[in-house]
């Protein structure tokens, strides 16, 4: 080794740089199509010209799927010459599912998910496995009508945003009842767990696998728990196990006085909207309050179905639509985001008779004549006003503390 | 040869279609109405509401239709050119490892379906062939082929391939032989086969959403969405168009296999 | 149309076996003759049915028609029409349908096609019966219309595979005739396939006896009888008689005695061999083919009585009418000649 030749050394070194370059070059186009590539709006415009997004959202509402599939995919081929194939689904993590596998596949560049309808869990999973496509908030130009100050909006469930994923809508959790039928619904939970008893078999919530029976059963654990602020920030085991065994042993206690004697639960929300329309329970709720005028408007609830929030305040939390990392529209998906949270988007979607939603966009923001036409927008009775709503809202948690009272219930009520 | 059934039969059979039609008059009523609160017999108020969106451009129903019935169609010619032979050699031959080879075959029933759609997608990614049509074809084999397989080796177990070589040496070329002779003698196996193929594909919901990646986009996974959002109205309307083809092959194939009943029997004697 | 067919050395091993099921056979059939192919089951012979059908490939040897061979030709193109043990019909096609399969295989227009079959049905005489369904035949039927499916496709050559046996005693008698009939009529070449020695001999202008793979000896049906050329052959077609000696100067010597014989022999160790029937039970005084034979059992067989005999530690078998064996009591002693010509002797 003491002679090695001058030139079997250049020559190393040589080899030593290309392999370098080499690995270098591998990281280049992942970089480039991942990081921020455009520098100006009217590039992403150009770039989304002719392109296709393929939107995976939950596809159980036909009047949703019309919006999307009628009013907004005609706007976009108009206004910026984007296809928009909505693709319903069943549950969002199917999508989450998709482009998991992609990734592991090692499909960086060429996924099949261009935007999802997403929040909550979802999206935290989607965040954490680096699965989305983040930073271009700033180069959307709607982005200046959110308000960011909104802590209800820059957290997702208690998961900052940090620019992943674009609001869309605003959710409030909400009752509803047959004014015909029961004049004087309780107004907070407390007045609930008195009225369950007094009338038997005329209530019950979704197990904590639905959705909406776990928000319904996160409203029992904040009453336990005295209010939310405890319960805020990352999970704590000692403040759980302070509080779970009394929010046991509220919906224990009004087990036997249930439909069916607290036997059995309705698996999903769609079965209690079925019962409250069978009239066989009184009480109806919902994260989107907007379902109660949707189902009085296609006559599956009786027209004297009326709203309220509670005394103690609801919960409220938005959700969003976000880009996944693989999408190979990107341009195209901003372009559709950006539309979202437009004016003319929002408002079509504030429409009592399109799907009547609360918008996502700080309506102040807006133009006076803007403002003035939300103002102006019919509502239907059943629905109760956002605005009434949103006085008493009360903050999501982490999905742990979700996932912790999830099971909780399994172990201690639905046993 | 076609003797009358005897009427205790009859009642019986007209019994047992009524339960089995009997789910679907819901959906039906359902499909075509406004609101329809329990315990009420029928509905208050009727509506086209549901049908005019299943039919209208943004429910993707029609594509749906035609997506289903391409990829059932397909996934039913193939199982056939695949189980045809498979379940010949099954039905008359003895070989060695056969017994492995039906428990093989049989795999695909056993294992759960959500456990191997899995481990089939990251295969699919990999082949590039999620997202298109071929791939959610050939996933759909995956649960149509031992069906198709097994009944064509129950066809050919009862097979006596000797009339072959008699159709042969009376002069029937390779194709005349399975024209004349094979074909009428496994028709009706042929068919119940090729039905539950096509009924097994048509009613994918897990596989073809894996698959397919939602842009291949059929029935089921339409009827899905607003089966588990409680819409019955539209869950009725799809549900309707969904059974359609079903019903009618099933009405086609089990005439046309009755009526061959006389020769099935004969067949099962040679 | 009739041919000669003629089978040089053929073997056939099936792939799960370890011996060859035919063994470099040979065998010419004469142009229209009807020769059957006997042996008992298992001796090979459908496998080389099947090689001249074209079923099966042989794995040596040739078959040729008229000189031609055949071997490249598929099973189809070969007009050799193969009938088997079932009646094979097809069972969603008329009876009228099946006899005309052959004819519409061949491109006969379709009223061509049913005056023949006509024509064969009254042949056969199935002749109402053409619109059924060959379910609704009874066994007999659906082997004539078989015969008939064979027979109308006008064959070079018709390879008959153990056709009747399924069939009962009587009607296997009336099918046989009605092919022999046929066969005569038709000239066609016709190879039959037996295990019935009784049917090989009433049928056919000559046999071929198989056995294990191996022609053993072919020839008129009465050769079997007065001139087997084996052991083998002798036992196979009921001579049951075999005693032990040697040749010498023109005479068999054995411990019965000194027997004259009908030809000359070579000198040598050999087998006596005479069929039971040609015993004959009398007294010939002087003839060195009479001896004495005491009687050990007798069978009463219907038509006639088998013996059951010993003589100087021989036992042998004798044909006798039963009329004659009730008198002879068990133990008796039995005057015995053995008529020269009806013996013949085994090397």
């Amino acid at each position: 080794m003491k002679l090695m030749p001058v030139s079997l050394k250049a020559a190393q070194k040589g080899l030593f740089l290309i392999l370098t370059l080499f690995i270098l070059s591998l990281f280049i186009p992942r970089a480039f199509a991942n990081g921020m590539t455009y520098k100006s709006w009217d590039e992403v415009v150009t770039a989304a010209k002719g392109g296709t997004v393929n939107w995976f959202m939950w596809g159980g509402a036909d009047n949703i799927n019309q919006y999307v599939s009628g009013w907004v995919g005609a706007e976009l081929k108009n206004r910026y010459g984007i296809t928009l194939k909505r693709i319903g689904i069943n549950d969002t993590a199917e999508a989450v599912n998709i482009v998991l596998g992609e990734k592991k596949a090692g499909i960086d560049d060429a996924g099949s998910v261009d935007l999802i309808w997403i929040n909550g869990g979802n999206f935290r999973t989607m965040k954490q496995a680096g699965l989305l496509y983040c930073g271009y908030l700033e180069l959307l130009p709607n982005n200046r009508l959110v308000n960011w100050r909104d802590a209800s909006i820059a957290n997702d469930f208690g998961l900052p945003v940090e620019g992943c994923e674009v609001p869309w809508n605003r959710a409030q959790f909400a009752f509803a009842y047959d004014s015909a039928r029961t004049p004087n619904p309780p107004r907070s939970i407390r007045e609930l767990i008195d009225w369950v008893k007094a009338h038997p078999g005329e209530f019950t919530y979704p197990a904590a696998s639905d959705f909406n029976g776990s928000v319904f059963i996160r409203h029992v654990f904040y009453y336990a728990a005295g209010g939310p602020e405890k319960l805020l920030g990352p999970f704590d085991q000692a403040t759980y196990d302070a509080v779970a065994p009394k929010a046991w042993k509220i919906l224990n206690d009004m087990k036997p006085y249930l439909w069916r004697k607290g036997q059995t639960y309705p698996n999903a929300i769609a079965a209690l909207a079925q019962l409250f329309a069978n009239k066989e329970v009184a009480l109806y709720f919902d994260y989107d309050p907007a379902i109660f005028g949707v189902n009085v408007e296609n006559g599956t609830f009786p027209a004297t179905t009326r709203s309220y929030g509670l005394g103690d305040g609801t919960i409220g939390n938005t959700n969003y639509v976000a880009i996944p990392y693989n999408s190979p529209n990107k341009a195209a998906a901003m372009v559709t985001a950006n539309f979202l949270m437009s004016f003319d988007a929002q408002y079509e979607k504030a429409k009592p008779k399109i799907w009547g939603t609360t918008p996502a966009i700080d309506v102040a923001k807006l133009t006076e004549a803007e403002q003035k036409s939300f103002h102006e927008l019919p509502r239907n009775p059943a629905v109760v006003a956002p605005e009434v709503l949103a006085k008493h809202v009360l903050p999501e948690l982490h999905p742990d503390w979700i996932r912790a009272i999830e099971k909780g219930w399994q172990e201690n009520v639905a046993q | 040869m076609t003797a009358r059934l005897p009427i205790p039969l009859r009642l019986f059979l007209a019994l047992l279609i009524c339960w089995l039609m009997a789910p679907l008059i819901p959906l039906a009523v359902w499909s075509g109405s406004r609101s329809w609160y329990f315990p009420d017999i029928l509905p208050s108020a009727y509506s086209g509401r549901a049908w005019s969106y299943v039919f209208s451009s943004v429910s993707g129903v029609p594509e749906g239709l035609w997506q289903s019935a391409f990829i059932a169609l397909s996934a039913t010619l193939l199982s056939l050119l695949i189980g045809l032979p498979a379940g010949r050699a099954l039905g008359l031959y003895k070989f060695k490892g056969k017994a492995l080879f039906e428990l093989l075959i049989l795999a695909p029933l056993i294992v759960p379906g959500i456990a191997a759609a899995l481990g089939l997608h990251m295969v699919f990614l990999k082949l590039g062939l999620t997202g298109t049509m071929a791939g959610v074809v050939i996933v759909h084999l995956i649960p149509a082929l031992p069906y198709m397989t097994l009944v064509m080796a129950s066809v050919f177990a009862g097979y006596n391939p000797a009339a072959e070589q008699q159709a042969r040496s009376l002069g029937a070329g390779s194709f005349q032989v399975f024209r004349y002779v094979t074909l009428p003698a496994i028709l009706p196996g042929l068919l119940t086969g090729a039905l539950f193929t096509f009924l097994v594909s048509w009613s994918q919901y897990i596989l073809t959403l894996l698959i397919g990646g939602g842009r291949i986009v059929t029935l089921p996974l339409l009827l899905f969405n607003f089966a588990s959002a409680g819409r019955n109205d539209i869950t009725g309307a799809i549900s309707m168009i969904y059974i359609l083809p079903g019903a009618v092959l099933l009405l086609i194939a089990g005439r046309y296999l009755t009526g061959r009943n006389s020769a099935a029997d004969s067949l099962r004697q040679i | 149309m009739s041919v000669n067919l003629e089978i040089s050395g053929i073997s056939y091993r099936y792939a799960d076996q370890n011996a060859p099921a035919v063994e470099r056979l040979s065998l010419s059939l004469e142009a229209g003759q009807l020769t059957s192919l006997l042996g008992p089951s298992g001796c090979g012979k459908s496998t080389v049915l099947k090689m001249i059908a074209g079923l099966l490939k042989p794995g040596e040897g040739d078959i040729r028609m008229d000189g031609q061979s055949v071997l490249a030709l598929p099973p189809e193109k070969r007009r050799t029409v193969l009938m088997f043990q079932e009646a094979l019909l097809f069972p969603y096609m008329t009876v009228a349908e099946n006899i005309g399969f052959g004819l519409k295989m061949q491109g006969m227009p379709r009223s061509e096609r049913e005056t023949r079959v006509a024509e064969m049905m009254s042949l056969v005489q199935l002749d109402d019966l053409g619109a059924r369904k060959p379910a609704a035949l009874s066994g007999g039927q659906q082997q004539r219309a078989a015969l008939a499916r064979a027979l109308v496709a006008a064959p070079r050559l018709l390879l008959l595979d153990e056709p009747f046996s399924n069939l009962d005693a009587t009607l296997r008698i009336e099918m046989r005739s009605l092919l022999q009939e046929l066969q005569q009529k038709t000239e066609i070449t016709t190879l039959f396939v037996t295990h019935d020695q009784e049917e090989a001999v009433t049928l056919s202008d000559t046999i071929a006896l198989m056995l294990r793979g191996h022609l053993i000896q072919e020839g008129p049906p009465d050769a079997f009888y007065m001139r087997p050329e084996s052991r083998e052959v002798a036992r196979f077609f009921g001579s049951l008689n075999f005693i032990g000696g040697r040749v010498e100067a023109g005479h068999f010597l054995s411990a019965l005695g000194r027997f004259r014989l009908p030809e000359v022999y070579p000198d040598g160790n050999g087998e006596l061999t005479f069929r039971p029937e040609n015993v004959c039970l009398q007294d010939m005084p002087g003839d060195p083919n009479s001896f004495t034979a005491r009687l050990l059992s007798k069978e009463f067989m219907g038509s006639q009585t088998r013996l059951h005999l010993v003589a100087a530690d021989c036992e042998f078998h004798a044909f006798t009418s039963p009329e004659t064996a009730r008198d002879l009591t068990e133990g008796a002693a039995i005057p015995i000649f053995l008529p020269p010509r009806t013996l013949r002797v085994l090397s």
